[in-house]
C-alpha cells in the first residue's frame, strides 16, 4: 500500500469498503434479486433482533462509554454528559405518564431524529474520508453532499407520513403528519440534482488533479441513499438498514478506541497486533455487555405508570436512543490532545501492522 | 366511637372497590368506550383479557364486522395492519367457558370459547350485544358490560358494510384497564373536548422547570460557568420549543401548512441541539 493510499484509508480498502457500505449495498443488490420484497417478516425479524445483540446494542455502548470513561472527556462537553441524561429521563417520564399525549410525541420525535442522526453519521464520515483524500471541499461543494445526503432523510420521512396515517412503535400509536404528495417528490428532486452536483465536482476534481477521486469519499453518501431509498422500496432490507449503520459506527469508534490505547500506552511506541486483538476483544465484549443491559436492564428501572409494559419498554428504549443521539453529536468534537485525531492516521500509525502474529500452538 | 368505626369501614371499603382496576377502555378513531368487566364472576377470562391488554393486543386491532342493531364484532389478526409480535401471539389462548347467570342483553360484552363457533377469530375477538341475543345465553362467556360509550358501539355498527364486514374498521388506538374513575375520567375528558387536560399539565411543569431556572441563574450568576449557564438557557429555550411541537403535533397531523413547520421547527431544534455545547467555552478552556 502507498502512502496516500495509506493515509486514505483507516486499515485498509477492503476493510474500509466492507464496512463503510460495501456490505449493505451488496445486501441490498442481492436482496433485491433473491428475495421477496415482504420475506417472512418473522425470519427477517429474528435475525435483525439476533445481530442487534452483537452490533446495534453494542455501538449505542460504544458511543456512551467514549464519553464517559474519562473526566477530561466529560469535562469538554459537561452539557451533554451532566445534564442530558436527565433531560431524557424527564422525557421518559412524561411519556410514561402521559401516555396518550406525550408519548406520541416523544416516539415521533425519535423517529425524526433517527434518521436525521443516521444522515448526519453519514454525512461525517464522507468529509473524514474527503480529508484524508486530500479533497477540500468548497463551502458550496460540501453543502451539495449535505442537501443529498440529508434530502434522502426528508424524502422517507414525508414518504412514510404520506402513505400512513398511523405508525406503530411497540403497540404505540403514533399519528402522521399531514403531508402533501407533492412535498415529497420535490424532496426527491432536489435530492437528485444535488447529487449530479455532488458527482459533477467529484468529476471536475478528477480532472483537475488527473486521477480519480477515490470512491471510497462518496461512498457514505451512496449507500446512504441505498440504505433510505432502497430501503423505503423493499421492507426486508430496510429493517436491516440500523444494523448497517452500527456496524459503519463500530468500525470508526474501534479505530479510536485502538489510538486512544496506543496513546496510553506510550508516547512512541506502537502496540502489538496481539494486543491490539485482545484489547479489540475486551472491548467489543463490553460494549456487548453494557449494550444488553442498556435495552433490557435500563427499561426494568422505570416505573410504566399509565402505560402497559410492551409500550413502557418501548417509550424507554427509544429515550435511550435518544441520548445516544445527543452524545452522538459530541463525540467526534472530542479533543485528543496530545495525537492527532484517530479520524485522519491510519492504523499503521498506532498498531505495529509489521509484526508478525505468533504462531498459535494447538 | 362504633359510628366513627363504621364510616371509616364505610370509606375503606368504598375505597377498596374504587381501586379494583376491572374497567376496560377502548380508545377508538370514533370514540371512547368503558367496559365493566366481570373479575368475579368470570376470574380466568378476566385474568387473560388483563394479560392481553397489557401485551397490546387491542391497540391497533379494529371493530371490523358488524349487523346493525345486532352486535359489533373485534377482527382478527389478520384484519390488522401490523402482525402481532411473537410474545403477543403466544399469549393467545384458548379458554373454556365460564357461564355466568347474566343473559345476553344489549351492552354485554361476549367472548367466543370454542374454535369452532360462529363467531370466529381466536381468543382475544369480542363482540358486543346491540340487542338481546337470547341463542348465546349459557353458550359463551359474558365478559363485562359498556358502561359508557354505547352511542359510539352504535355508531360503528351503522358504517357501511358488506357482507357484516365493515369497510372502515374502526381502529382501537389504545386499549387499557384501570379503575372505574379513571375509565370515566377518560371518557368524560375525550367526550368534553378535554383533550389537552393532560399537555397542560405537562406545559405547566415546563413553565416552573423554566422560572426555577432562572432563578438559580439570577443568583448563582457569578458562580456558574458563563458557557455553561449559555447552554442552560439554550435548553429551557428548547424545552419550551419542544412544549410547543407536543401543543403542535395533534394539529400537524390535520393541516399540511403546520406539518411542514412542525417539521421545520423540530429540525431547527436538533440543528440547536447539535451545536448547545458550542456556546459554553470550558472547551477552550481545556485547550489552553
Amino acid at each position: 500500500m502507498d502512502t496516500s493510499q495509506k493515509n486514505l484509508y483507516f486499515v485498509n480498502p477492503i476493510i474500509d469498503y466492507i464496512f463503510i457500505g460495501g456490505v449493505s449495498t451488496l445486501t441490498f443488490v442481492l436482496m433485491m434479486l433473491f428475495i421477496g420484497n415482504n420475506y417472512e417478516v418473522a425470519t427477517i425479524m429474528t435475525i435483525v433482533a439476533s445481530l442487534s445483540w452483537v452490533c446495534n446494542n453494542p455501538h449505542f455502548a460504544a458511543t456512551t462509554y467514549r464519553l464517559y470513561k474519562s473526566k477530561q472527556n466529560m469535562m469538554q462537553f459537561p452539557f451533554t454528559s451532566f445534564v442530558v441524561p436527565f433531560i431524557v429521563i424527564a422525557g421518559i417520564g412524561a411519556s410514561l405518564y402521559f401516555p396518550e399525549t406525550v408519548a406520541p410525541f416523544f416516539i415521533k420525535f425519535f423517529f425524526i431524529w433517527s434518521p436525521f442522526h443516521f444522515s448526519g453519521q453519514s454525512f461525517g464520515i464522507s468529509m473524514v474520508y474527503a480529508k484524508r483524500a486530500g479533497y477540500k471541499m468548497s463551502s458550496f461543494e460540501r453543502e451539495s453532499l449535505k442537501v443529498f445526503i440529508y434530502s434522502s432523510f426528508i424524502a422517507i420521512l414525508f414518504k412514510v407520513d404520506m402513505h400512513f396515517a398511523e405508525s406503530e412503535h411497540y403497540t404505540l400509536k403514533y399519528a402522521a403528519l399531514n403531508i402533501p404528495d407533492w412535498s415529497y417528490f420535490s424532496v426527491l428532486t432536489i435530492m437528485c440534482i444535488s447529487g449530479l452536483i455532488v458527482f459533477y465536482q467529484a468529476y471536475r476534481w478528477s480532472k483537475k488533479n488527473k486521477k480519480l477521486l477515490p470512491p471510497i469519499v462518496l461512498l457514505p453518501a451512496i449507500t446512504h441513499i441505498v440504505w433510505f431509498i432502497g430501503g423505503s422500496q423493499h421492507i426486508s432490507f430496510d429493517a436491516f438498514v440500523p444494523f448497517f449503520h452500527s456496524a459503519q459506527y463500530l468500525f470508526i469508534a474501534w479505530a479510536m478506541q485502538m489510538k486512544d490505547i496506543s496513546n496510553n500506552e506510550s508516547q512512541l511506541e506502537k502496540i502489538t497486533i496481539k494486543k491490539s486483538f485482545i484489547q479489540t476483544l475486551m472491548w467489543f465484549s463490553f460494549n456487548c455487555l453494557v449494550g444488553a443491559f442498556m435495552f433490557e436492564g435500563i427499561p426494568l428501572l422505570f416505573p410504566y405508570f399509565n402505560t402497559s409494559p410492551l409500550i413502557g419498554f418501548g417509550i424507554v428504549i427509544a429515550g435511550v436512543q435518544i441520548h445516544h443521539f445527543f452524545v452522538d453529536g459530541v463525540i467526534w468534537k472530542l479533543k485528543d490532545q496530545s495525537k492527532k485525531s484517530a479520524l485522519v492516521v491510519h492504523i499503521s500509525e498506532y498498531i505495529n501492522t509489521s509484526a508478525k502474529l505468533p504462531e498459535v500452538k494447538i | 366511637m362504633k359510628i366513627l368505626i363504621l364510616f371509616l369501614f364505610f370509606i375503606s371499603s368504598n375505597s377498596f372497590s374504587d381501586s379494583k382496576e376491572d374497567h376496560l377502555v377502548l380508545q377508538t378513531n370514533s370514540g371512547v368506550i368503558v367496559i365493566e368487566l366481570d373479575s368475579e364472576g368470570t376470574p380466568e377470562h378476566f385474568n387473560q383479557l388483563t394479560k392481553l391488554v397489557e401485551l397490546g393486543i387491542y391497540n391497533g386491532t379494529s371493530f371490523s364486522y358488524a349487523l346493525e342493531n345486532f352486535y359489533v364484532q373485534l377482527g382478527s389478526e389478520s384484519e390488522r395492519k401490523h402482525v402481532f409480535y411473537p410474545t403477543q401471539r403466544n399469549a393467545i389462548k384458548e379458554m373454556r367457558n365460564e357461564i355466568t347467570t347474566f343473559k345476553h342483553y344489549r351492552r354485554s360484552v361476549t367472548m367466543p370459547s370454542s374454535p369452532d363457533d360462529t363467531l370466529k377469530g381466536g381468543q382475544f375477538v369480542f363482540t358486543i350485544a346491540l340487542d338481546r341475543l337470547e341463542e348465546l345465553d349459557e353458550k359463551q362467556t359474558i365478559i363485562g358490560f359498556v358502561v359508557k360509550g354505547m352511542d359510539v358501539v352504535d355508531n360503528i355498527s351503522l358504517g357501511e358494510k358488506k357482507n357484516d364486514k365493515l369497510n372502515k374498521p374502526i381502529i382501537i388506538n389504545y386499549a387499557n384497564i384501570v379503575t372505574k374513575d379513571a375509565a370515566l375520567s377518560i371518557y368524560d375528558n375525550y367526550h368534553n373536548n378535554f383533550f389537552f387536560s393532560d399537555i397542560a399539565l405537562f406545559n405547566s411543569i415546563v413553565f416552573f422547570f423554566i422560572i426555577f431556572i432562572q432563578i438559580s441563574q439570577f443568583y448563582l450568576k457569578n458562580k456558574i460557568d458563563k458557557g455553561l449557564a449559555n447552554a442552560i438557557n439554550l435548553t429551557v429555550f428548547l424545552f419550551s420549543v419542544f412544549s410547543f411541537l407536543v401543543y403542535l403535533y395533534p394539529f400537524a397531523q390535520k393541516s399540511v401548512f403546520l406539518s411542514l413547520i412542525f417539521i421545520l421547527l423540530l429540525l431547527q431544534s436538533f440543528k440547536m441541539l447539535s451545536t448547545i455545547e458550542q456556546s459554553r467555552g470550558i472547551t477552550k478552556k481545556l485547550n489552553h
